[in-house]
């Protein structure tokens, strides 16, 4: 049988308290947004675009940054507890395959507060009565941000690899998508990793990732991707295990 | 001789302070290899040098015939089972689940599982989770992970620790049985002499990061001194007649002679009119040889 340290990534998660974080950041974030949005209502007039970027407001720029700190702090606990860095490096899997892992299980997990702000998108733009559903466009714009989540995740990773602490890297997760809301603004969210999911989320309404931008948008997820897991990569390969026993 | 384990000039070094320095370590393919020291002699550190888990500052190890380099060592831990400084675990998880972890991360058959736990006894702890189990059986479940798939060689670090007495003696005899059971070589350190004993078939000792002596257990046993030791009814007289020293409690001790020798010997104590009271043969046990050999007590 092969082995698989994706399969060992998934097993991990069964009881993990972290999904109830999934569940709640968006649900505070689309609240925000919501009432936001109602208690606008003279001036928000553009219906489920203007619900959109009130909900995607504060998800883009501190929610789900701070859900991609804190899914990938835990992940990188699980190994930091006692002597389990022990267990996983004296396993046959290489440390290429082990971040990997970890980087795929911590995408699948953005995916699933991606897929819940979807989800609460449509329901609370229903409370509000909005007429209908949302055009596709809108789905589109979760699957991108999905994908360019992918650069703060290897970049969160790494950043959870170095602080052996739960809560600093959720702090600098959130700080980084804050300084990606910035970096945005300016035009610069190609050049910084956290910008790349509020990019693609469009939730400051300055227009969406379009297909001009696409090709510049992947590479600079690619790279960012790769570079951080490359770091990472080093930094378990050529370097002592340490434990906390 | 046939080894499983060969270490040449192994050397650990952090900043100014050398941790292990130029081991030699051999251990025999199929042996039992108790790995011996006081508290901070090296030996976890050796242990991770083997499994690469620490890169070593000199010096080479080669393991079931394959030098451990940062490359080499994820094929070679494929074949090696392993519990180093204390056992892992996710403790949100349950023993099976923990399982499940390492028989994914070693790509072995989902029925290995339910042998480990057979093993370890703890087939009987189903949903509860590793948080709520006793320190015992933490260390059982790491036993047991080390033992997923038949392993060639398992390294084995304190693996008693936290176990109650009915358990350590359990995991002792275990061990013992590995090799003649299952095929395999064991090197389980400890810094308690008694344990290697019971367990071994090879000893080494390491102090300060240095080996200070490895064989078979049955040489270390050939290395104690062996003496006479006298209880007459004039000691003084005795000792000066015999050229001995007097004891303490009343002794007299004498060289270790052949049976001719010391039946020469009460015969001639008794031409001299002095009766023997006792005569019993003394020999260092391995508690003195350990002291001599390290100059550190080690644990009962």
């Amino acid at each position: 049988m092969r082995a698989s340290a994706l399969r060992a990534e998934l097993v991990k998660l069964h009881r993990a308290p972290i999904w109830a974080a999934f569940v709640l950041l968006p649900v505070v974030a689309a609240a925000i947004g919501t009432f936001n949005y109602m208690g606008n209502l003279a001036i928000l007039q553009s219906g489920w675009f203007d619900l959109w970027t009130q909900h995607t407001l504060f998800s883009g720029m501190i929610f789900l940054h701070a859900l991609i700190g804190a899914s990938c702090s835990w992940l990188m606990g699980l190994e930091h507890r006692g002597t389990n860095w022990n267990q996983l490096m004296a396993s046959p899997t290489g440390a290429l395959r082990i971040l990997a892992s970890k980087l795929l299980v911590a995408w699948l997990m953005l995916g699933v507060g991606l897929a819940v702000t979807g989800v609460l998108f449509v329901g609370c733009g229903r409370f509000a009565g909005l007429p209908g559903l949302p055009g596709f466009g809108y789905v589109l714009w979760l699957v991108l941000a999905w994908v360019g989540g992918l650069a703060s995740i290897a970049c969160q990773l790494l950043v959870s690899l170095l602080i052996r602490n739960f809560a600093a890297p959720v702090g600098i997760a959130a700080i980084g998508g804050l300084v990606g809301f910035f970096a945005h603004a300016y035009d610069m969210g190609l050049a910084w990793p956290y910008a790349l999911l509020v990019m693609a989320l469009n939730s400051n309404g300055n227009g969406a990732v379009g297909a001009g931008q696409l090709m510049a948008f992947l590479a600079s997820t690619v790279a960012f991707a790769g570079a951080f897991m490359m770091i990472a990569t080093l930094v378990v390969a050529g370097t002592d295990v340490r434990t906390s026993s | 001789m046939d080894c499983c384990i060969q270490t040449r000039g192994l050397t650990k070094t952090y900043g100014k302070a050398a941790v292990v320095q130029s081991l030699d370590l051999a251990v025999p393919r199929g042996s039992v290899y108790g790995f011996l020291g006081p508290n901070g002699a090296g030996k976890t550190t050796t242990m991770k040098m083997l499994l690469g888990l620490v890169h070593p500052s000199a010096g080479t190890a080669t393991v079931l015939g394959r030098q451990v380099t940062p490359r080499s060592h994820v094929q070679i831990n494929a074949r090696v089972g392993s519990l180093i400084e204390s056992p892992s675990c996710y403790p949100h998880l349950t023993a099976r689940e923990n399982l499940e972890v390492v028989r994914s991360l070693r790509g072995l058959p989902a029925s290995s599982i339910d042998e480990a736990l057979a093993v370890v006894r703890l087939g009987h702890t189903g949903g509860k989770p590793v948080r709520a189990f006793s320190l015992g059986m933490r260390q059982r479940l790491g036993l047991a992970a080390a033992l997923l798939g038949d392993p060639e060689l398992l390294l084995l670090d304190e693996p008693t620790n936290g176990l109650d007495p009915a358990g350590i003696q359990e995991i002792r005899e275990l061990i013992r049985s590995l090799p003649t059971e299952r095929g395999c070589t064991v090197l389980v350190s400890s810094h308690l002499l008694s344990e290697v004993e019971q367990m071994s078939d090879y000893v080494g000792i390491i102090n300060h990061g240095r080996m200070a002596w490895q064989g078979p257990l049955g040489e270390l046993h050939a290395r104690a001194r062996r003496w006479l030791e006298l209880r007459t009814t004039d000691n003084e007289r005795a000792a000066r007649l015999l050229g001995a020293s007097c004891a303490d409690g009343g002794w007299v001790r004498v060289r270790m002679r052949d049976d001719e020798s010391v039946a020469r010997m009460t015969m001639g104590l008794a031409r001299e009119g002095i009766g023997i009271v006792r005569l019993e043969e003394r020999h260092e046990d391995l508690e003195d040889i350990f002291i001599a050999l390290t100059g550190t007590e080690a644990s009962l």
